[in-house]
């Protein structure tokens, strides 16, 4: 799968059910808050909460857990920065917030604790059967010259050809298509079994709607985070 | 000859006009042969189509160089760990040919956990006239035998055969994401997640790991590798990319198990430039040697860089593939577009670099005229012959005609993965479920 493709295939539609802002309008205002400095912490608000929706919801790639637990580990560190000296003149990370720095730190702490949950769980992977480092024969016993100057490297003596850009030319349609079988079922209705299509631009930007920034306090539980991960420690 | 016509016959008759796209059609990787007459695909059905160049024809000038369905074969089928209770794709992740030794080809397919040798092997002549066996291979009646006679081969229609070689099985806990063969012929190397295995190309059953970062502690799993290939003449090195942006090049005479980097190419973060998606557009997606094996190029989410082994403090060229998309890097990162891993691809004589982009859009670069040109794969522009029009993605102010402005791109069609010619300017580009292969028009007219 994908990385790119995976929350969509599998259906997952994760609209905030409060969200009916309309589409455009939406866009344009996270657009101007995503290069308003002043929107930065909103922003951080935002992306962490996308972030734990993707962490839990997300398709299983170790890649994008990693990349994603750092992105909420960083954020983490922004909110907690944003949060110690509690000017008063902050007032965009209170009314976002619609918890108290205390719980939030509880929310935080509760997180580490799904992050090392889920990272635990891969301590149980069965033995690996490739050689062990200790086993491995020693390779160096074999080469023991230094290597060459890398840049001493000899051209390959292949004469290769010198593109022109710009002028590129099809060789042939006849390679358009997936060069496999015609629908052996034609007659048959499988479009329960069908999955999502990729949503168009203008539905993605509806569906950006969800990300956008400075959303009113009360479109934001803070219960629902608690029920999913009640849900996640359940499993 | 007939057969094999037929069987191109039916191949073609395998095409069919997608008006709709199944998940199993979609092209997961694209990779030439050495000498360029062999293209082969492979897809998220687990499947891998071979493709051939056709010699020149005197009756159909125009059919020179043109890449015709030689054969398709299921490589992989979907299955489940038990211990586990994991699906495992059936997902061509990655194909790489192997040097040809004798008259049949060879190829190495993997998907999450399993990597396949293939040989691909025609035959074009069959024995005929056994003394004991009649021409179904059945025993003759000895009684009916009364004279001896000596069997010869007879030319029969090509027949082409893909046949599984050997089955790398059980070297891997996390997804393979890589795989390389060495320029040693006799070894490759696979890499996940994790861990990178070196594997003998005759022995299934062992593997070395030659690395491991996976930490005592899976929580402070902080990196991962995402790519991975060995240097193209010094069978000693390789080099894998790390999710942090981080190139390390390795030496196998160093130690066996090459925790030790023996350099590190990393370019020093701007801190003013940090923000939420830093280190998620930093990744770096794939990793090339140059064929000269001076170089290696990288693709990130943003930009494709040029490294000079001999440097490891920052790239040599850096090059922007879609730099208009960083002020939407928020929506890129809800809809999961940000996670998409760009493939990168150098030309025969590494002065061209060329990478993949949205919107069916491709990226060429030059690097000595430092010119650059966005092409666009799609079915208007794949007419045989029509020229690619350069493309251009209007970023605000002033829009030209044909201008394509940033919120008009369609992120759903996106360009992964590409494939160059080893020595000729014929490129091939995955496009979804579709395959594109263009030529250069100046230099096909000049030969």
């Amino acid at each position: 799968m994908e990385p790119g493709s995976g929350t969509v295939v599998a259906g997952v539609k994760r609209k905030h059910p409060d969200d009916h802002g309309d589409p455009q309008e939406v866009k344009a205002e996270k657009e101007s808050q995503e290069q308003a400095p002043s929107s930065r912490s909103n922003l951080g608000q935002t992306l962490f909460r996308l972030s734990m929706d993707k962490f839990q919801l997300g398709p299983q790639s170790l890649l994008r857990q990693v990349l994603i637990t750092n992105t909420l580990n960083y954020i983490k560190e922004k909110m907690n920065l944003e949060r110690t000296p509690a000017p008063p003149q902050e007032p965009g990370l209170e009314l976002l917030l619609p918890v108290t720095a205390q719980s939030a730190n509880n929310f935080l702490r509760e997180l580490e604790v799904i992050l090392g949950l889920r990272a635990t769980q891969d301590c149980c992977e069965p033995p690996d059967l490739s050689w062990s480092p200790a086993s491995a024969p020693d390779v160096s016993s074999d080469c023991r010259q230094t290597p060459p100057p890398l840049g001493a490297s000899v051209l390959p003596s292949v004469r290769v050809e010198e593109p022109t850009l710009g002028s590129f030319e099809s060789m042939s349609d006849r390679y358009l298509g997936d060069l496999v079988p015609d629908d052996f079922f034609p007659d048959i209705d499988t479009s329960d079994v069908e999955r999502d299509p990729w949503p168009s631009p203008s539905a993605l930007a509806a569906y950006g709607a969800a990300c956008s920034l400075g959303q009113p306090r009360a479109e934001w539980h803070w219960t629902e985070l608690d029920q999913i991960l009640e849900i996640i420690k359940g499993s | 000859m007939g057969e094999d016509a037929d069987t191109r016959k039916i191949n073609h008759s395998f095409l069919r006009d997608h008006s709709y796209v199944t998940e199993a059609d979609i092209i997961s990787t694209v990779e030439f042969n050495h000498t360029g007459e062999l293209l082969a695909t492979g897809d998220k059905g687990g499947r891998v189509v071979i493709f051939q160049r056709e010699p020149e024809s005197k009756n159909e000038p125009h059919s020179q160089g043109e890449y015709n369905v030689y054969s398709t074969f299921q490589s992989h089928e979907p299955e489940f760990d038990y211990l586990k209770s994991l699906e495992i794709e059936e997902k061509i992740n990655k194909i790489k040919w192997l040097p040809q030794q004798n008259a049949a080809h060879s190829l190495l397919s993997t998907n999450d956990k399993t990597i396949k040798l293939w040989k691909v092997t025609e035959r074009d002549k069959r024995p005929e006239g056994y003394n004991l066996k009649d021409e179904e291979g059945k025993l003759k009646d000895l009684s009916t035998v009364t004279s001896l006679q000596v069997p010869v081969l007879k030319p029969m229609d090509l027949m082409v055969e893909v046949s599984p070689r050997r089955i790398f099985a059980n070297g891997h806990t996390y997804h393979i994401n890589s795989i390389s063969v060495n320029s040693d012929c006799e070894t490759y190397m696979s890499a996940d997640d994790l861990r990178i295995n070196l594997w003998h190309l005759a022995i299934t059953d062992r593997s070395f790991n030659i690395v491991d970062i996976k930490p005592a502690n899976m929580e402070d799993l902080t990196e991962v590798i995402t790519a991975s290939e060995f240097h193209p003449h010094h069978c000693n090195l390789f080099v894998y990319s790390s999710s942090k942006g981080s190139l390390r090049l390795c030496d196998m005479r160093a130690s066996a198990l090459c925790d030790k980097h023996s350099k590190l190419f990393e370019e020093p973060e701007d801190p003013s430039n940090r923000s939420f998606f830093s280190e998620i557009i930093s990744s770096v997606s794939d990793v090339k040697f140059s064929h000269s094996g001076r170089f290696m190029l990288t693709r990130d989410y943003l930009t494709v860089k040029v490294w000079d082994l001999n440097m490891e403090t920052k790239p040599i060229e850096t090059y922007q593939v879609h730099d208009y998309l960083r002020s939407k890097l928020c929506s890129l990162y809800e809809n999961d577009c940000i996670f998409d891993k760009f493939e990168c691809a150098w030309n025969g004589s590494d002065s061209v670099i060329m990478t993949g982009a949205y919107n069916n859009f491709f990226r060429m670069f030059d690097r000595n005229t430092k010119r650059d040109v966005t092409l666009e794969a799609s079915r208007e522009s794949s007419k045989p012959r029509a020229i690619l029009k350069p493309r251009r993605v209007c970023v605000g102010g002033k829009r030209r005609k044909d201008d394509i402005s940033v919120d008009s791109l369609d992120f759903t069609k996106k360009i992964l993965h590409t494939a160059w010619h080893p020595a000729e300017n014929i490129i091939a580009i995955a496009a979804t479920n579709n395959l594109y292969i263009f030529q250069d028009k100046v230099n096909s007219e000049m030969h």
